[in-house]
């Protein structure tokens, strides 16, 4: 047995010992304690003893510890979130129903599809029959002219001239007037410039046709609202024709 | 996602109430922390409770958790405080369960499949006596040894687990293994 107060008295090894023991020691530490090791019998005494130690506690850790399971934790986390808790707190039949579907989701997901679906039909079909009674409507009611034109105060020697058509006409040639329009009344309604004749109602060729010539022609939108609407190449006549006698009636002046 | 998070991520994010995170948390430091349980207290199901109870003390603390220490470390010390509450609280019960050799036969002891029943009881013995060894030492010396041991952690981890300086570590080590061998000495058992 060996006097515990001899060791360390004459030598400071005792934490390098310690990382020896552990293969933690720097290479420094290592090769200073190797060298005092011959020279120390105490010293490798105790590395000796504690060699021992550490592979008997190793015994107990592998022969005892190791087998075992690792316990199965518990943890009492709340049942659930607080924004859950808020919701779900009542127990109604809401938040059954909520639970039911929080439970399933590709359930849910696939009734919400379904849903979507039904929706989409429903509007679909309501769609459908409106077109075909407004079809049917169009066929015994006269149709209501929403914006006259000057066009139908103008005699027909002026025509042929542009003018909207029913949305419900198929596309066609645009020079073709409406002849329900000739029946309403002409002159006391105000007159319009050509921008207003384009309704939303006008078939998408007319109004391509109509832009075509805006570009075209510029001066378009300044022309006389007085002046019935006429064809494009009269329009084009027209200003330089009322250019000229403006500048006449100046000339003259 | 959750595995790539450091444990300091996993506990801001286990606050925020994400039961995951937390678990993540349980999956990595159970094992190691079991060990050290099972190293301070030397009985498996003490142990277990002692785990169990680091691990909810733990969570019902994750909003106290600041951040100035590792999350080990943090797991560690609830863990070294459970072991020294419940040994307390074991002494208390009773005398002392440490010398209950009937407990002590009911441990699980996984001995070579040739070894003769001699050999066998011997080395049950010699467990034993490691065993009261350890769990005799003080509070400061057991969790060291335990921790280098049973976790087989490096000394600069215990240091930063403990927060204490490298070369107080090394030193607590060197000072259980030698009480341990005086310990042992004593018990007339020749462990080298």
């Amino acid at each position: 047995m060996m006097n515990e107060n001899h060791h360390h008295k004459n030598c400071d090894f005792s934490e390098t010992l310690a990382a020896y023991l552990y293969g933690e020691a720097t290479r420094i530490e290592k090769a200073a304690f190797e060298s005092h090791l011959p020279d120390c019998a105490a010293c490798s005494e105790e590395l000796a003893a504690f060699s021992g130690l550490h592979v008997a506690i190793g015994d107990w850790k592998t022969k005892e510890f190791d087998p075992l399971a690792t316990p199965a934790i518990e943890i009492p986390y709340p049942v659930s979130s607080p924004v859950a808790d808020s919701s779900l707190s009542k127990g109604s039949w809401l938040s059954a129903l909520r639970q039911i579907f929080s439970l399933s989701p590709a359930w849910s997901l696939t009734a919400a599809t379904l849903a979507v679906l039904l929706i989409g039909g429903l509007i679909a079909l309501a769609l459908i029959s409106s077109n075909k009674s407004n079809e049917l409507a169009g066929t015994n009611k006269p149709q209501i002219k929403t914006t006259p034109t000057p066009a139908e105060t103008a005699p027909k020697a002026a025509e042929p001239a542009v003018s909207p058509k029913p949305a419900d006409t198929p596309t066609g040639p645009t020079t073709v007037r409406n002849p329900v329009s000739s029946e309403t009344p002409p002159a006391t309604n105000p007159p319009v410039n050509s921008r207003q004749v384009r309704t939303p109602n006008t078939p998408r060729a007319a109004r391509n046709e109509n832009n075509g010539r805006k570009n075209a022609e510029p001066n378009n939108r300044y022309k006389n609202e007085q002046l019935p609407p006429k064809a494009v190449d009269e329009e084009e006549e027209d200003d330089s024709l009322r250019l000229a006698e403006l500048f006449d009636e100046i000339g003259t002046e | 996602m959750i595995k790539s998070l450091t444990d300091e991520q996993l506990v801001e994010t286990a606050v925020a109430e994400n039961p995951d995170a937390f678990g993540e948390i349980v999956k990595r430091w159970e094992r190691k922390i079991f060990a050290l349980c099972f190293g301070m207290l030397g009985r498996e199901d003490e142990a277990r409770d002692a785990v169990q109870e680091t691990f909810i003390s733990a969570y019902r603390n994750l909003s106290n958790f600041r951040g100035e220490a590792k999350v080990s470390s943090w797991l560690h010390r609830i863990a070294v405080n459970q072991c020294l509450t419940k040994q307390r609280r074991t002494k208390t019960r009773s005398e002392t369960y440490l010398d209950d050799e009937e407990n002590a036969e009911e441990r699980v002891f996984v001995a070579p499949l040739h070894s003769s029943p001699a050999r066998v009881a011997e080395q049950k013995e010699r467990l034993t006596h490691v065993r009261q060894a350890v769990n005799a030492l003080p509070a400061e010396l057991r969790q060291v040894i335990v921790m280098k041991e049973f976790e087989e952690l490096t000394f600069q981890e215990i240091s930063e687990i403990l927060a204490l300086p490298l070369s107080t570590v090394k030193s607590r080590v060197y000072t259980a293994l030698k009480q341990l061998r005086m310990k042992l000495e004593r018990t007339s058992l020749e462990v080298v």
